[in-house]
């Protein structure tokens, strides 16, 4: 692995004419985004909402580089949710979206779980209006991508595999200028270590050419949701972090 | 639009002698800098001052996250937002930078001050910063240096944007003491969609400063004030930065 590239004079995105152009930061406003490491978890800044008596909080029990712990109840149809306040997200045609977060969970079959952008919901298991999303079941141990418009799938993808018991998976998505929808998953695609090389992404795409509605325009909120989809005993999963972008 | 220029072995600012010189991402500490696109909005780093009954500042459901602005209905009731501590300070030979994204509901009635200002209840007294400025039913937008409350510096920088439409206010002092002033409809992001208007807008240049630029600690703010009823803004971000 080389060195760090060096740009002592700093580097941008911005254009020299742009506003902060001679700012030698990258440009935080390149794009609307929205990153948590949960370094540490500040639960001031998300809508938690629990159903069936469970709890999300910081952990150190499940590894380094902040991490938050989501637990159900015991009682099947238990779900922790994290959203944020007010949806700030939408797709506008030929620019770019995104969303990306790494998770885990105890329990690879009777869990349920929902990570990506939707529409701001307090019961995100029971319909979701609008969004892009990696969804998985009860009993199955598929995650499934949908892209629905408006309660109506419009698009859908199927991952087979990937999950194992109490170990990462990243989940990502970009919907690029043309609106592909662009998915990637598998274990430690981020960072500076690459430890998967098998598997190099994206993945898997829902292409444009493929939909059978138009991408939604609502408003979309990053969203993560752990429920308990069958058992008697609560289920546990464990999120990273959590990403969300749009090009202005 | 081309790809995004792609550092797979990490990317910074940092010299090889610096402490986070083999550290692969951008250095957090190379300018001291804040930049807020309240995507969440997160009331706990803010001042709120709300000067009548009914003002507020709240987020609200809008693309890239943004705050509502609301004030009271009686004349001179005003609203705004600083962070909890001024702490941003122009040193001469490093630059000084103030970026915000703003729209009005009504591009007439209300005044206000956007800019790096003293920390203050009363944002339109402005004793010390860098700043733009409408006057109450005006349409020019003014941009003015202050240094203990005498005005050191002023140009018009253009027009108000109509109703609902967004604009980006913002400036950099160069290492010069020169104050290059950026006014326009999205020219902040990847798309560039006003080309017409090429930045910077406008000059203040340190030599027609009638006095030193002020060197007390500075506050970002954002603030409105009605002249009559009910006024809304919005802000979609706000940023600050000064050289280490």
């Amino acid at each position: 692995m080389a060195a760090p590239t060096r740009l002592t004079s700093g580097f941008t995105q911005a254009a020299k004419w742009q506003p902060l152009g001679d700012i030698g930061i990258p440009d935080p406003f390149f794009y609307a985004y929205f990153e948590d490491d949960f370094l540490p978890y500040n639960a001031a800044i998300y809508t938690v909402t629990s159903a069936g008596g469970g709890t999300v909080a910081a952990t150190a029990a499940k590894g380094s580089g902040g991490r938050v712990l989501m637990s159900t109840g015991a009682a099947a149809n238990s779900f922790e949710e994290l959203q944020l306040p007010v949806a700030s997200f939408q797709y506008t045609a030929q620019k770019k979206l995104a969303f990306l977060t790494r998770l885990q969970v105890d329990n690879i079959t009777n869990d349920v779980f929902i990570a990506g952008l939707i529409n701001t919901t307090a019961t995100p298991f029971t319909a979701v209006a609008d969004g892009i999303y990696f969804t998985k079941a009860a009993a199955s141990t598929n995650i499934v991508v949908n892209v629905v418009t408006g309660s109506v799938v419009i698009g859908t993808a199927t991952i087979t595999g990937a999950l194992t018991v109490n170990t990462d998976i990243d989940l990502g998505f970009m919907v690029d200028r043309l609106g592909n929808v662009k998915i990637s998953y598998g274990f430690s695609l981020e960072g500076v270590r690459r430890q998967n090389f098998a598997t190099l992404v994206p993945d898997l795409a829902i292409s444009a050419s493929a939909l059978t509605g138009t991408i939604t325009a609502a408003l979309l909120n990053p969203t993560v949701a752990i429920g308990n989809g069958a058992t008697a005993s609560p289920i546990t999963g464990v999120v990273d972090f959590l990403f969300a972008a749009q090009e202005r | 639009m081309a790809a995004p220029t792609r550092f797979t072995a990490g990317l910074t600012q940092a010299a090889k002698w610096q402490p986070l010189g083999d550290i692969g991402i951008p250095d957090p500490f190379f300018y001291a800098w804040e930049g807020d696109d309240f995507l969440p909005y997160n009331p706990s780093l803010y001042t709120v001052t709300v000067n009548g009954a009914g003002g507020s500042i709240a987020a609200t459901p809008g693309s890239g996250g943004r705050l509502l602005f609301t004030t009271g209905g009686t004349p001179g009731n005003s609203v705004s937002m600083q962070n909890t501590i001024a702490s941003y300070q122009y040193t001469p030979g490093k630059k000084l930078g103030f970026l915000s994204r703003i729209q009005l509901s009504d591009n007439t009635n209300p005044y206000g001050v956007l800019g790096l200002i003293q920390t203050t209840t009363t944002p339109n007294t402005v004793v010390n910063g860098w700043y733009f400025s409408k006057a109450p039913g005006g349409t020019v937008i003014l941009f003015t240096i202050v240094n203990a409350s005498v005005v050191v510096g002023t140009v018009t920088v253009g027009n108000v944007a109509p109703a609902n439409f967004d604009v980006d206010l913002g400036f950099v002092v160069d290492r010069l003491g020169n104050t290059n002033i950026f006014v326009g409809h999205n020219i902040e992001g990847a798309l560039r969609e006003d080309f017409v208007t090429i930045g910077p807008t406008a000059k203040i240049p340190a030599s027609s400063l009638t006095g030193a630029l002020p060197t007390t600690l500075l506050n970002p703010t954002l603030s409105l004030t009605t002249i009559s009823g009910v006024q809304t803004g919005i802000g979609d971000f706000l940023y600050a930065a000064q050289e280490r």
